[in-house]
């Protein structure tokens, strides 16, 4: 008998549409994906199918659980099918955890609530759930506190509370986007793994084609609240012809070429040296003693030296904790290493001594395009920041009306129109606000640019154009760029030369091609076969 | 994440809402204020014993006291006190808490931090009673007294609440943006920290303040606050506590003064937050709603 049948599920909130008439039927140890683009509805369809949308968004349309139709607006309902027949698991497994209670026992709770049992077996039930997600006892301590674990071992607890009432279907929405590439497949593999061993349904969540097609073996595709294109069996690129799937296919292929390198051969090799960081270590203080001094230090950067050529793209690589940030903090001129130097253009940088003329010719694009502006500014105001850094230069301040026309200028060249700089931020979707984070750093007519994780929250489709407006403005500007993330796919659609960073240490480096094809370290070697590379 | 668009009219007048009845309220107490130093209805310090404890009536609205004084004239005469205690109080508080928090957030050293916190500690470790006690055994009673007692007392609320608020700011990107942008400690925390705390600190601010009303008349019960004859609600309300099974009305009226004049701040208070609130005002009325 079919596990789940939606009938022609419509949701809408407001009088806006979210989802049309979705139908779907999922059987025992089925595994489907679900693809999207941001904003496809793909979240609402996912909560909607565990009863779990607030009483304000109008449902209509049928569900049915082993042929047996269930309210999805009864809550009491829904509550005795979550946890037995449906589990789900979301994107950030560090919100989804109480941060105060044991892991253990969130888990044993998990057990209580859906099976019935007592509570000392339910604690007996949560270890062999650890041990099956692999987080035994070697590995974790069952009372550890989610904020002793890392992003990926906090997932796998999500997982081991999801199936610990053995569910039927389990639902994973975006499971892996806030982890690394390395986490990232350990966490494919091991879902994969688990709907094997118990026969469990899986439906994958994702606006990633290359991470679904490793994992599923049937695909629908979500656009604007409808499935408009089904793939039975892979492969999908060839079965999957939609326009939104071709996008999507498309846009999962990162062949972006890295931008050309003008070469110059009457310049001398050193002159060509803008960025250059020499011997750099970073500790942290861990502990500190009655009077607030430190008493315990951990290495954060451990003798790290890396040069930038002008034109270059260089990419730093590496899985979360590799001390990528910090290094981008130290060569911003933001923290002080403990020991070593960065040049920029042969003149120290150093937190405490930057001349505006220094900070001008460097500028920064960061991640979370979330907290990366003030709410309050205008997004005139917020690309016009910098541009204070000019000012000190000038023989006059600049007038209201030239700042105008360079913010316009700048909002122009990285696609976006003149007239949004009078809004405020939260009207920007992802990618615009990155757009704008870029048309910032670009104002005050930088030499070198800085990206951290500058796509890691974008889907797709969004993540594509943004490499590519980077590529394109890195080339036009005659531009040198240090591209952080720690997806070696990203960096090789980017980056001329590649840093591999592990604990702290600079492991490899070497034209990007070059380690693509001759990997020597084993942590290279992790990241690239963490890539999802099978689209057939 | 998605953006829905959810009744714009309703949010917008919650804010307004609360600005305009909170507006209302301390306007007609400020304006009885104003108008005591012309003219109230009998003379607030005039005694007449044989119409003492009269309850409300036409000759004396709000009745009289145990000394037959006229209690609409004492509430109004005592306004402009006990609101100044009041004000200049929070001010201090603020004056005094805000850039220390903001100092003890931002410079980034642990040392520095702790010597703060540690001494707003030991100044919260005094309520206000205490230290309007310890000042009065060395200047003397007075309301300038209680107004730096009060005042003191609020010093360590704002520089806590500073400080956190600025802490959870401090690691925002943003602030690493306008670093790189060469902009200097100070000038980032007045353009981009302040604006963005604000909402807590003017909420806490109109707590402290209803707190500091009732401080007041706790300060001026122990006879620390106004000496009399000059009224005080809190006085008025002490002086009657002993009285409130012959004359309920002389312990409710200033009672009721006190409780509306908290409710008029506290609504203030809570409609500029939601006005400052950057998703709840300007041109667009959305409210975030993450559902991914």
């Amino acid at each position: 008998m079919t596990l789940l049948t939606l009938k022609n599920l419509s949701i809408s909130h407001h009088n806006t549409p979210l989802l049309a008439s979705v139908s779907l039927a999922i059987e025992h140890g089925d595994k489907i994906g679900l693809i999207g683009a941001s904003g496809a509805g793909k979240s609402v369809l996912s909560l909607a199918m565990m009863g779990l949308l607030p009483p304000n968004f109008q449902i209509s349309g049928t569900m049915q659980i082993n042929g047996e139709a269930v309210d999805l607006t009864d809550d009491a309902i829904m509550r005795y099918r979550r946890g037995t027949d449906l589990a789900i698991i979301f994107q950030d497994p560090r919100l989804a955890l109480n941060p105060i209670k044991p892991v253990a026992a969130q888990i044993a709770e998990a057990a209580e609530l859906a099976l019935g049992v007592s509570r000392v077996v339910a604690n007996d039930m949560a270890l062999d759930s650890l041990a099956r997600v692999g987080l035994d006892h070697g590995i974790i301590a069952p009372d550890s506190l989610p904020d002793m674990l890392s992003g990926g071992q906090c997932q796998r607890v999500m997982i081991a509370m999801a199936i610990i009432g053995k569910p039927k279907l389990l639902i994973a929405d975006e499971p892996t986007t806030s982890l690394d590439t390395v986490t990232q497949a350990e966490i494919l593999a091991l879902l994969k793994q688990l709907a094997d061993e118990d026969h469990m349904a899986l439906l994958m969540i994702s606006h990633d084609l290359a991470i679904l097609a490793q994992t599923v073996d049937q695909m629908h595709v979500l656009d604007q609240g409808k499935l408009v294109d089904h793939a039975a069996s892979p492969p999908f690129a060839k079965t999957l012809t939609h326009r939104q799937s071709q996008q999507l296919i498309e846009a999962s292929r990162l062949d972006i070429a890295p931008p050309p390198v003008a070469s110059d051969p009457n310049h001398r090799a050193d002159q060509d040296i803008i960025l250059a960081a020499d011997h750099i270590s970073v500790t942290y203080a861990s502990g500190f003693n009655v009077f607030g001094i430190a008493d315990s230090n951990k290495p954060i950067l451990r003798d790290i030296s890396l040069t930038l050529r002008r034109g270059e793209c260089l990419g730093l690589v590496g899985t979360s904790g590799a001390g990528k940030s910090t290094l981008m903090r130290v060569l911003l001129g933001l923290e002080r290493p403990q020991q070593g130097k960065v040049r920029l253009a042969g003149d120290v940088v150093d937190p405490k001594r930057m001349t505006s003329a220094m900070q001008r010719r460097i500028s920064a694009v960061f991640q979370d395009p979330n907290s990366a502006f003030n709410p309050r500014h205008s997004v005139r105001r917020i690309i016009a920041e910098p541009l204070g850094l000019l000012n000190n230069n000038m023989p006059q301040n600049m007038t209201d009306q030239a700042i105008t026309e360079k913010v316009a200028q700048a909002l122009e060249s990285v696609g976006l129109t003149a007239d949004m700089m009078h809004r405020y931020i939260h009207a920007f979707s992802g990618g615009q606000r990155q757009r704008i984070a870029i048309a910032r750093a670009l104002i005050t007519n930088p030499e070198v640019i800085l990206f951290d994780e500058a796509t890691a929250s974008l889907d797709t489709l969004i993540r594509k154009q943004i490499l590519a407006l980077i590529s394109d403005l890195v080339a036009a500007n005659n531009l040198s760029a240090v591209f952080i993330s720690h997806d070696l796919a990203v960096i090789r659609a980017i980056c001329h030369r590649v840093m591999v960073l592990e604990d702290g240490q600079c492991v490899e480096s070497g034209e990007t091609e070059h380690i693509f094809h001759n990997p020597q370290h084993a942590a290279t070697r992790r990241l690239l076969h963490a890539i999802p590379t099978s689209m057939t | 994440m998605r953006v829905w668009r959810i009744s714009p009219f309703l949010i917008a007048s919650a804010g307004r809402r609360n600005l305009i009845s909170g507006g209302v309220i301390l306007g007609i107490i400020s304006l009885a204020g104003l108008i005591s130093f012309f003219w109230t209805p009998a003379d607030p310090t005039i005694m007449n014993i044989s119409n003492r404890m009269q309850p409300p009536s036409m000759a004396a609205w709000l009745g009289t006291d145990h000394f037959g004084r006229d209690i609409l004239s004492q509430i109004m005469a005592a306004t402009p006190v006990t609101l100044s205690v009041a004000l200049v109080g929070v001010m201090i508080g603020m004056i005094g808490g805000i850039p220390l928090g903001l100092m003890a957030a931002l410079i980034h050293k642990p040392f520095f931090d702790h010597v703060l916190t540690r001494g707003g500690d030991v100044l919260f470790a005094f309520p206000a009673i205490i230290m309007a006690m310890l000042l009065t055994a060395g200047f003397g009673a007075g309301i300038s007294i209680a107004m730096l007692a009060i005042g003191l007392f609020n010093i360590p609320v704002f520089l806590r609440i500073t400080r956190a608020a600025a802490m959870q700011q401090r690691h925002m990107t943003y602030i690493h943006s306008a670093r790189l942008a060469g902009k200097s400690m100070p000038r980032i925390a007045c353009e981009h920290i302040l604006p963005n705390i604000a909402p807590v600190i003017i909420l806490q601010a109109s707590i402290q303040f209803s707190l500091a009303i009732l401080a007041e008349a706790g300060l001026s019960y122990l006879g620390l606050g106004a000496q009399p004859p000059t009224p005080s609600w809190g006085r008025m309300l002490a002086d009657s506590q002993t009285m409130i099974g012959l004359a309920p009305h002389m312990a409710i009226i200033p009672g009721l003064t006190i409780m509306l004049t908290v409710i008029g701040v506290n609504l203030i208070g809570e409609g500029l937050r939601q006005r400052l609130d950057p998703y709840r005002s300007r041109q667009a009325n959305y409210v975030e709603m993450d559902i991914s």
